[in-house]
């Protein structure tokens, strides 16, 4: 892989401590045992008892109607939100137990991509790219494509290729298609080099095509990168085709977890039915 | 087609308000009817004032050119004071703005200390603050500048703040996720977006320090008020007329140019 040699050297300016978390048994990179989660001021559980492990290298699709805790789930499992109870494990670290830096450092060897890109609208794509890297390194250099050293710019537009975004380098973010952002967010989270990639319903903002083309080449370069890939969506064809396994909630709880060989998609279809108004 | 009763009631036209809303329309009532009342409002002292008026007017044109070099160099300095006093406070709104921020504070009791801190800065007018630094530093354009910066960063660091806290959480929170610091957080994504609201926030400042500048001078902090003081002291209206007409042409020339530059840059 082209970009894994080009940036040998600039891993040694991880994060030290990056280096102090302790490095997971290779099998299970995230592991869930009885999450809940209660919003303040909520009467019930967004998510009720949730257990689940994911391997290396698994790819898994994470179902359920809106409001069935799937984004909640996602954002528990990175402690962008504090769970009301049980334990998440990210390569063997429980992350509700991790100080300020050492939760920044195992951050920075998950990406995560989100339903809006939450790209910085007023900031060059090149710029965009090279954020990837922040988690890596703390040189304020990093912030900007005009300060940025060279082989950082160099990886960004080899990220960018990889996308099909390198003739978009200098434009700025907010100008770009829904499908053109998302490319962007995908290169960021490659120029991240992360070993686990979690996907928010990625193609959810997007018309059928783009969200299509966005999926196809997410998979793609999730596969070619070795990374594990666990993605939330609303789209059954999706999970059949780039998923090789499928946890299904309703109202917050895990429904089916199986391989996606031993889905019968046909019956899925009722964890998109509302109870009656 | 439903008829009319089995659709759910009329909502109300005006919101209903509680015992206590109903009690702070009243209380806003009652202060704003006190207050005139206390003010000495008189339509009769009013008109009996309008010769003194013209008098003064008449007084005051046409406008003396005599003291035009000397005019114009206070003019300079006083601009020279806004422009200096408004980029140390935007300097200096910064760095307050991240740390009483709602979204950035790295700690409430922190948050709690820098507000305060604004909050003085806004509230104590620009001449208690050339005051304080005549005589701190003595007279002239420094201890005007000081005024200025104080009175731009209260100003600044408030807006900037609030544009920060309305930012779209979004960009920070995906940074966040890839394990950027808080400082990084800060620069790389939350700054460019609430940039265009803070070079707004700043030429309003601008031109509030440059309408300020002028009256500074009235307690000894330099620029033209000191001339216009001077004139006035000396009943010398000719030349008082002159100073408010250069005051104004530099006030409106700043307004004009703040007005394109929001435009050209935003």
């Amino acid at each position: 892989m082209a970009s894994e040699t080009a940036t040998a050297p600039l891993r040694g300016n991880a994060a030290p401590e990056a280096a102090s978390i302790r490095q997971a048994p290779a099998s299970t990179e995230l592991a869930v045992t009885g999450l809940s989660k209660r919003y303040d001021g909520e009467p019930q559980n967004v998510l009720r008892d949730i257990s689940f492990r994911i391997g290396t290298g698994e790819r898994v699709a994470l179902l359920g109607a809106n409001g069935s805790g799937k984004s909640t789930l996602l954002r528990c499992c990175m402690r962008l939100m504090e769970p009301s109870s049980g334990d998440v494990r990210l390569f063997g670290n429980d992350v509700r137990q991790l100080g300020r830096s050492a939760l920044r450092g195992l951050r920075s060897r998950t990406g995560v991509v989100f339903q809006r890109h939450n790209l910085v609208g007023r900031l060059s794509v090149l710029t965009n790219v090279i954020h990837g890297a922040l988690g890596r390194s703390r040189h304020p250099g990093t912030w900007f494509q005009a300060t940025a050293a060279q082989p950082w710019r160099d990886e960004a537009v080899r990220c960018l290729q990889e996308v099909g975004m390198a003739d978009y380098t200098g434009q700025r973010a907010d100008r770009l298609s829904g499908g053109q952002s998302q490319r962007v967010a995908i290169a960021r989270t490659l120029m991240q080099h992360p070993q686990l990639v979690f996907a928010d319903e990625p193609a959810a903002s997007l018309d059928p095509a783009a969200g299509e083309e966005v999926m196809a080449l997410f998979s793609r370069l999730i596969a070619g990168h070795g990374m594990t890939l666990v993605f939330s969506s609303h789209d059954l064809d999706h999970a059949r085709r780039y998923a090789d396994r499928v946890i299904a909630l309703r109202a917050g709880e895990v429904v089916i977890d199986r391989p996606t060989a031993a889905v019968d998609f046909s019956q899925l279809a009722g964890l998109y039915q509302r109870e009656a108004v | 087609m439903k008829d009319r009763a089995s659709y759910p009631a009329d909502p109300p036209r005006l919101p209903h308000k509680s015992v206590f809303g109903f009690a702070g329309y009243l209380a806003a009532a009652a202060l704003i009817i006190w207050s005139l009342t206390n003010s000495e409002l008189s339509l009769t002292k009013l008109l009996q004032g309008l010769p003194e008026i013209g008098r003064l007017l008449s007084e005051m044109f046409p406008p003396a050119l005599e003291r035009m070099p000397s005019i114009g160099t206070t003019l300079l300095e006083t601009f020279q004071m806004a422009v200096a006093g408004t980029f140390l406070g935007v300097v200096l709104s910064l760095p307050l703005a991240v740390l009483s921020a709602r979204n950035t504070a790295p700690h409430w009791t922190i948050k709690a200390v820098t507000r305060a801190i604004v909050t003085a800065c806004r509230t104590v007018p620009e001449l208690i603050w050339a005051i304080i630094f005549v005589i701190a530093v003595g007279l002239g354009p420094f201890a005007g500048v000081l005024a200025l910066m104080v009175d731009t960063t209260g100003f600044c660091a408030r807006f900037f703040a609030e544009a920060m806290e309305e930012a779209d959480d979004g960009p920070p929170e995906a940074l966040r996720s890839l394990g950027a610091g808080p400082t990084a957080t800060v620069a790389t994504a939350i700054l460019p977006a609430t940039l265009p609201s803070m070079i707004a926030t700043s030429l309003f400042a601008f031109e509030k320090a440059t309408r300020a500048s002028v009256v500074l001078g009235l307690v000894g902090a330099g620029g033209i008020g000191v001339e216009l003081m001077a004139a006035i002291d000396m009943y010398d209206y000719r030349n008082v007329s002159t100073i408010i007409l250069c005051v104004f042409v530099m006030v409106l020339a700043v307004e004009n140019l703040s007005s394109l530059l929001r435009r050209k840059i935003l």
